[in-house]
């Protein structure tokens, strides 16, 4: 049986499925099973300190990605960001944008994380919901539409991914795609 | 709109008629404006309407990670006829002094809410205002307008 394995510049490398490493837990998304992008967002959720305690130490970090020569690039662009916002730039020819959400999702019968006290807005304290918009915060599904482009959003447990075609609101929780990363299911 | 009838057997003048008019249409707006604290139907209270019907309705094993979510946000079982959003304007000022509690510092400072009735408690929310994070609060209120739980949305 013939499998794909992409490299680490991001291109894909066939072969019988017994002599090449078998990507864990594909997704069907060939930007998510690229396991270069793969690498960069779990570095990306490790220099947010998602595993840090106290919580307020955590820090999104984001960025976005491009084709070039040497395949799929991911580049950090990250300015001012704090546990639940970021501030980072995209270039035009950017194929992709991506940040962290660097807390627990619910899982099973878990609730999720709290947000530290230094998250402003009046969200010290309270919960981080996954379910309201589909994963991503209201301003990620606008700048993935505005940009044009599909934002990648990983936290501790999954990836989600938006569709910058779906204007409409009330569309965006069922359009959403996600994909565990890190749960009792799956673990890259 | 105000419209001043002025029979026709008196004498009034039309600059008393014109003050007057003017007077009665700005207290007329001013009231009006005071009183409209629910925020109306629209695509926010149409997707979280929707969020709140699974959550209720939600069973374990069939659904356990929304079991799950219920549990932490302390809101009860239901049916999902019984998530509808509020437009009774006493509910929805009590709902807002309770959110301007909870969420003190907002500017500008909300003077109108967005309130669900789900199952026995209510949840409230506004519009982000833009400030330093990605989520807007949402608050799960007791049946008093008592702070129970809350979760950014």
């Amino acid at each position: 049986m013939i499998a794909c394995l992409y490299n680490e510049q991001g291109f894909p490398v066939c072969g019988r499925r017994e002599q090449i490493n078998v990507i864990k837990c594909p997704t069907g998304d060939t930007i998510l099973d690229n396991p270069g992008f793969r690498n960069a967002l779990r570095k990306a959720l490790k220099d947010s300190r998602a595993d840090s305690v106290p919580t307020s130490v955590r820090r999104e970090v984001g960025g976005y990605a491009v084709f070039d020569t040497t395949g799929l690039r991911v580049v950090r662009t990250e300015t001012v960001s704090t546990p639940c916002s970021v501030d980072y730039t995209v270039p035009a020819n950017a194929v992709l944008i991506f940040h962290t959400h660097p807390f627990n999702p619910p899982e099973g019968l878990s609730g999720p994380d709290r947000f530290p006290s230094n998250c402003l807005g009046g969200l010290a304290g309270l919960q981080y919901d996954v379910n309201s918009w589909g994963g991503p915060s209201p301003d990620d599904w606008k700048a993935s539409i505005s940009t044009g482009k599909p934002a990648y959003i990983i936290d501790k447990k999954r990836i989600y991914v938006t569709n910058p075609l779906v204007s409409d609101s009330t569309q965006w929780r069922a359009s959403i795609k996600r994909f565990d990363w890190n749960t009792r299911r799956c673990k890259w | 709109m105000v419209v001043i009838k002025v029979p026709a057997n008196r004498r009034t003048s039309m600059r008393f008629v014109a003050l007057f008019t003017a007077v009665a249409i700005t207290a007329g707006s001013d009231s009006a404006q005071a009183q409209i604290v629910c925020r109306p139907a629209d695509a926010q209270t149409a997707n979280m309407i929707r969020y709140m019907k699974v959550l209720v309705a939600a069973t374990v094993p069939a659904d356990s990670e929304s079991v799950g979510v219920r549990t932490a946000y302390k809101i009860p079982a239901a049916s999902p006829t019984q998530v509808t959003l509020v437009t009774s304007e006493t509910k929805c000022k009590s709902a807002l002094a309770a959110f301007k509690s909870k969420v003190p510092g907002q500017s500008p400072v909300p003077t109108r809410i967005y309130v669900l009735a789900v199952g026995s408690v209510y949840v409230v929310w506004n519009p982000r205002q833009g400030v330093g994070s990605e989520w807007a609060p949402h608050l799960i209120l007791n049946s008093k307008f008592q702070f129970l739980e809350g979760f950014g949305g």
